[in-house]
């Protein structure tokens, strides 16, 4: 009997030394997945201009209806996006946002990206409409710090601008994987290509 | 998480992004597959049978291979060929394999063991948009080498093709995207640098060009050569350095212009005014008509929230304006801006504009007109405009004349010379449709510029001018002279007022219209031709054509023009050139909706249905179906209102404010101010509506559910475009309400119910309309 007690002390004893799994919340920062999707973000160039052209691909893409693109020509003698035009308003209604990801999917400069931040409070509904000022992150050359916009948070791997070659080998990898499913009758693991 | 911005600002600032004040945009969607090409084709032309991929056809000779596959229903991709235009075969993307049977050497067709035709095939793919079908003719659309024909060429289409659709107006409706998706490589093989130019640069004052995505197909050059008639556009530089610009001395200013953004299948050519203000998927599209004129073109009123971004052409209307619309339509229409609506009635107290609520202005206004049983009634009048629904137009009259008993009613530019006209036997407009101008063999402009005024018209006649060698003769027209005189076969001028010897009703073009009736059955007066400046040769020559003429076309100048032409004289030429399925001898009707408000009864001499307004069988029949009768005597009309109140006799006056169709002249508000109860329904604060004592808030024409009669009395729907601001109420509303609280109630469900009544009252009077 003795020996069934002391076992299970010892169970008792080593969770009692082991590392703790509780974490302090709102003391201490909760770490994210790294591919979790939380606030958005609107990245920047690294000379410091917008990468959004205001394609409106991202609203067009959202099945909640979140995002409002306004477009305007971009001023030559000081361009704000590297495009012909830029977003003069984009704004993002966070009550309405799914966090689905598909405005990241659409974009085709990788300028709107989901961040690592969740916390979110107000007091009114408007609070929760961002606009393009607070969705944007710091210019590269400015000290902010700010744990929304920690890139080591949000720089996952974005699709890759492969080479030909790459994206021949991917697109050639698929069919392989399809027709090894076609012949073996299992469905193909589905992993995403980036 | 501060600074954002409400709706109600996302709203202001988009809409302070569109130039309200100026212009408003459009474009159209695709315009490439829209319908096959009209070419005439003889009664007696051959049929011929062609196998299309395993589908026969029987079509008429001369058909295009890509028009009889559309007929089967393939697809074939094209960016150069359009159904209006003349084939040219420079983009290459309809590439199809053709063969023919063998013949033996007798021609019989050599057949093989089976019995099948031996067929040849061309060596190289063919281009079915310049080759015409033959007898025994086969094609192959969906063969391998067909489709890998088609795929180079859109693969060296695609070589020098920027990859901006994301940021190209175009994107999300271009033709190119479109195939390129369907059949274009997932990437490029090209690693050279691309093709650059400076980009966008305008071209004209409502159209930017951006030459990196032009993909040299012509059209654009092509419909200003072929359909407008002034080669604008050119082709510069050769092979790769190749691009469009404008030609050499010349601008981009014709009054068709626009139509170039419609027809390019890429985003070269776009509109500055609609620039990046929305992308194409978030438009709601309306189908409705363009007010800017008589002849009611069909466009669509594309809009993104709630507010007009541009108009295109709806497509094919094979009545008026088939694929075009004229650029007064498409960037010159206005929108009021919904900061400067008004949501709330109006009314004077002490002095000041003050908003009441609806049921204190309709009770006042109630209480206004019951004293009109027992005041004179020659002191109430009612104005209405020519931009008014038939519905509105209808209800408007029935409201004067049932329940307050008037008979002042009218609209502002009626055409009091047609209104003599009609007086007298004869008819308002043209007797055909706007699209048949086009089968004319003699067009006669007598002082009107209709490359202004009317362009569908202009468009339709020199159509006839240059494809069926129609004679155009155009007396009195001084603007637009060089666009205008090219195509003429006479060009009379100095036709002026005030030469020697002519009285005032009896200045030079009608004196002229007159020397030329003499002379269509009799001899030329020498001596007036004389006294006018033109060889009575001459007259004698353009006479004798007319007589010749099978399907005449003579538009004459109205009161809106400088020099009218006299009803008497109208009426003349109706009774000398109107043929048994021909009439198009007409006054030219200026503004929007004049025809179908003169129909619905909108004036003092006629009732609906262009019955004067003593005849009393018609009014026995308004008595049965209104419940009460209608004032025999005829009253004011606009003018003589406005000269009453000037001279402080009036006591109440209705006004309809056509803004922003068009604008009152001052000296008409001038006159209007000094009525003492001045009820304006304006959806603006309007000059005239400033003068008011009480103003009622009024919907747009591009929130107007109802109908428009053109020029030539075809019948068109307006649809509701935009959603009215809550406070405005429709004129109907208005009057239905107005017309309970007066204890004659006047109820109809729909616009619809109205025009059905007004149809039936026009039919009665033996008018029929299409």
């Amino acid at each position: 009997m003795v020996r069934e007690i002391l076992r299970s002390l010892k169970v008792t004893l080593s969770h009692l030394f082991a590392p703790k799994a509780t974490i302090q919340y709102p003391d201490e920062p909760v770490p994210v997945a790294p591919r979790f999707r939380g606030r958005h973000i609107l990245r920047l160039w690294e000379d410091g201009k917008e990468r959004c052209i205001a394609c409106h691909l991202c609203s067009a893409a959202c099945p909640a209806d979140a995002i409002t693109v306004i477009a305007e020509d971009n001023p030559r003698d000081n361009p704000i996006s590297r495009g012909e035009r830029y977003a003069k308003v984009y704004q993002i209604d966070l009550l309405r946002c799914i966090f689905c990801g598909y405005c990241e999917d659409a974009c085709p400069v990788n300028a709107i990206v989901l961040g690592s931040g969740f916390e979110f409070s107000g007091y009114r509904r408007e609070d929760f409409i961002v606009s393009k000022e607070e969705l944007l992150e710091p210019h590269p050359n400015s000290f902010v710090k700010d744990s929304f916009f920690d890139s080591t948070l949000y720089d996952r791997p974005y699709l890759p601008v492969s080479s030909l070659a790459d994206r021949e080998a991917i697109v050639e990898g698929r069919q392989r994987e399809i027709e090894e499913a076609v012949r073996t009758g299992k469905p193909p693991i589905v992993i995403r290509p980036y | 998480m501060a600074g954002y911005i409400t709706w109600d600002e996302l709203v202001k600032m988009f809409w302070g992004k569109v130039p309200l004040e100026k212009e408003i945009p459009a474009n159209i969607l695709a315009g490439t597959t829209v319908g096959l090409r009209r070419r005439e084709t003889k009664p007696e032309a051959k049929k011929v049978r062609v196998t299309i991929d395993g589908q026969t056809i029987e079509v008429p000779e001369g058909t295009l291979i890509i028009e009889a596959a559309k007929m089967l229903g393939f697809d074939i991709p094209h960016f150069c060929y359009h159904p209006r235009l003349e084939p040219v075969g420079v983009c290459r993307q309809c590439l199809v394999e053709v063969g023919m049977p063998k013949r033996n050497p007798d021609g019989t067709i050599a057949t093989d063991e089976q019995g099948n035709p031996i067929i040849q095939w061309m060596p190289k793919p063919q281009p079915s948009c310049t080759m015409t079908v033959s007898d025994g003719m086969v094609v192959k659309v969906k063969s391998e080498a067909a489709e890998a024909a088609r795929r180079a060429v859109m693969e060296f289409l695609l070589i020098n093709h920027p990859l901006d659709c994301p940021v190209c107006d175009r994107g999300g409706e271009c033709p190119l995207q479109n195939a390129a998706f369907v059949q274009g490589r997932p990437y490029s093989r090209f690693t050279e640098q691309k093709r650059t130019f400076v980009k966008p640069i305008e071209i004209s004052q409502h159209i930017a060009l951006d030459r990196e995505r032009c993909i040299m197909c012509k059209r654009c050059i092509r419909f200003c050569d072929e359909i407008v008639g002034e080669k604008q556009l050119e082709q510069v530089e050769r092979g790769w350095h190749s691009y469009i610009a404008v030609a050499e001395g010349e601008e981009l200013d014709n009054i068709f212009s626009g139509n170039v953004i419609d027809i390019c299948p890429v985003g070269a050519l776009t509109n500055l005014h609609y620039r990046f203000a929305a992308r194409p998927w978030e438009l709601k599209r309306t189908e409705t008509v363009c007010p800017k004129c008589s002849i009611h073109c069909s466009i669509f009123a594309d809009c993104r929230f709630n507010h007009p971004v541009r108009f295109v052409p709806a497509g094919e209307n094979l009545k008026v304006n088939d694929l075009w619309i004229c650029d007064i339509g498409r960037f010159e229409q206005k929108h009021p801006h919904i900061e400067h609506r008004l949501i709330m009635p109006l009314m004077r107290v002490n002095g000041d504009l003050q908003e009441v609520g609806w049921e204190r202005a309709l009770d006042t206004l109630a209480d206004l007109l019951r004293t009109s049983h027992s005041a004179p009634r020659a002191e109430f009048v009612f104005l209405g405009n020519a931009a008014m629904t038939n519905e509105e137009a209808y209800l408007f009259q029935r409201f004067a004349r049932s329940v307050v008993g008037s008979g002042n009613i009218d609209f502002f530019d009626r055409d009091p010379l047609i209104s003599e006209l009609v007086r007298q036997g004869g008819k308002v407009g043209l007797g055909v449709d706007v699209y048949s101008l086009q089968k004319t063999d003699f067009a006669l402009v007598l002082g009107c510029n209709i490359y202004r005024h009317l362009p569908i018209a202009w468009l339709w006649v020199l159509q006839a001018v240059k494809k069926r060698n129609a004679k155009l003769v155009v007396a009195g027209v001084s603007e637009d002279k060089p666009r205008m005189k090219r195509w003429a076969w006479k060009w009379i001028e100095g036709l002026g007022i005030g030469k020697q010897g002519l009285g005032t009703r009896d200045w030079g073009l009608d004196r002229f219209a007159q020397v030329l009736i003499e002379a269509i059955d009799g001899e030329v007066n020498e001596e007036v031709a004389k006294s006018l400046g033109i060889e009575p040769s001459e007259i004698a020559e353009i006479a004798q054509a007319l007589k010749q003429s099978e399907r005449p076309v003579v538009i004459c100048a109205s009161s809106e023009d400088p020099q009218p032409i006299e009803p008497e004289t109208v009426l003349k030429l109706q009774q000398k050139l109107v043929k048994p399925n021909w009439d198009a001898v007409c006054y030219a009707i200026h503004h929007a909706n004049a025809r179908g408000c003169l129909e619905a009864g909108l004036s003092p001499d006629y009732l609906p249905g262009l019955r004067p307004a003593d005849d009393e069988a018609m009014r026995l029949v308004l008595q049965r179906l209104w419940g009460n009768g209608t004032p025999r005597q005829k009253g004011y009309d606009a003018k003589s209102a406005l000269e009453a109140a000037r001279e402080g006799k009036l006591q109440f006056a209705w006004v309809i404010d056509p803004s922003p169709v068009y604008e009152l002249p001052d000296n008409v508000i001038d006159a209007l101010a000094n009525v003492p109860n001045l009820v304006v329904s304006a959806s603006v604060r309007t000059k005239l509506a400033e003068k008011a004592w009480m103003v009622l808030p009024d919907l747009t024409f591009y929130e107007k559910n109802g109908s428009y009669t053109n020029w030539a009395g075809t019948v068109q729907i307006v649809r509701r475009a935009v959603e009215p601001p809550s406070g405005a109420r429709s004129l109907a509303r208005v009057l239905m309400a107005l017309s309970e609280r007066l204890e004659r109630p006047i109820s109809y469900p729909t616009p619809r119910a109205v025009l059905t009544e007004l149809e039936n009252l026009m039919a009665l009077s033996g008018l029929t309309r299409r």
